[in-house]
């Protein structure tokens, strides 16, 4: 198993606790996440520890499956959701509270079967295609949060 | 003669097999005008290569290859606009005013054929005219008017992509 994280960080100008509830609403994730397809079979309240979902992700034009759980959520704080599967993600949100709104980190922890990496090469394209989803996400949060 | 057509009928194989996608899929799906006027871009470039290649130039072909080339150009930003969606009214108003919500976009004068989507000061209008029950052409908003629109139309894509299916793979859990 290969380990990479991906990163990003953008100010929003909004408070924190406004910032951590839209992230940790399940519901919103498909309206800021642009390589996810759709979310289903929500089990449990939106936002809450423990909730578990199913999603389609597409990438390179495939799409793939699997399941995904909150992990943490402290209003206005930290929120972190797991996909689970053969490529294991960890997704944290970590929101701080400035001057001018919030300042949010993104972090994306992911793991990938070796297999996978050393039949296709994929580690570097994975990673950057990772990142340029995080950066896109945490764009697509200010727009949404700002106005 | 015949030899000199097979990259048209190419072309035109290509259009009905995406027309055919869409309409035997039974899935909620969406056809994009946009998208066949690439398609279509696709009879000049080929005209190109064979000009290249020492086919003699036919007026009547190079002008009816020019007139399709103008009107693509000139149309482009409005066809791109262009989506036929496979659907119910009820469906997709409820989805969209879900979406609007979620974007924090103000979904106002709705009727069944319309409605303006608000971002802050700006505003532009979403058309809809039903085709035959399941059908839907929609004409989407500008979106130079507001980044929210553009997330609104990205989530549409989700919610309606093209006919053509995709490679699935699922995961399993551990």
């Amino acid at each position: 198993m290969s380990q990479s994280t991906v990163q990003t960080e953008v100010s929003i100008n909004n408070t924190p606790e406004a910032v951590i509830g839209y992230v940790a609403d399940v519901n919103n994730r498909l309206l800021f996440m642009p390589s996810l397809k759709s979310i289903s079979d929500i089990e449990g309240e939106a936002s809450a520890v423990g909730t578990t979902w199913r999603w389609k992700w597409v990438m390179l034009g495939v799409e793939f499956e699997g399941a995904g759980r909150c992990l943490e959520h402290m209003p206005g704080q930290q929120y972190s959701f797991t996909t689970e599967g053969g490529i294991t993600s960890t997704f944290s949100f970590k929101a701080t509270a400035t001057d001018d709104g919030t300042h949010l980190a993104i972090r994306v922890d992911f793991d990938v079967p070796e297999s996978l990496l050393s039949n296709l090469g994929l580690e570097s394209l994975l990673a950057s295609l990772k990142k340029g989803d995080a950066d896109q996400a945490a764009q697509n949060l200010k727009v949404i949060l700002e106005d | 003669m015949e030899e000199s057509y097979f990259p048209y009928w190419i072309v035109i194989g290509a259009i009905t097999a995406y027309l055919l996608l869409f309409l035997v899929t039974t899935r909620p799906v969406s056809l994009r005008c946009g998208r066949l006027g690439w398609i279509l871009l696709a009879l000049p470039a080929a005209r190109g290569v064979m000009l290249l290649a020492g086919s003699p130039p036919q007026l009547s072909i190079e002008a009816s290859l020019a007139t399709v080339v103008i009107l693509i150009v000139l149309t482009r930003k409005w066809i791109a606009r262009v989506w036929i969606v496979r659907t119910t009214t009820a469906d997709f108003w409820e989805g969209l005013e879900n979406a609007c919500r979620g974007l924090f976009l103000k979904c106002d004068e709705r009727t069944d054929a319309r409605c303006r989507l608000r971002a802050g000061e700006q505003s532009a209008e979403l058309m809809m005219k039903t085709i035959g029950g399941r059908f839907q052409c929609i004409l989407l908003p500008p979106l130079s008017v507001h980044a929210k629109l553009t997330l609104l139309v990205d989530w549409l894509a989700k919610q309606y992509p093209g006919p053509v299916p995709r490679v699935r793979i699922i995961l399993k859990g551990r």
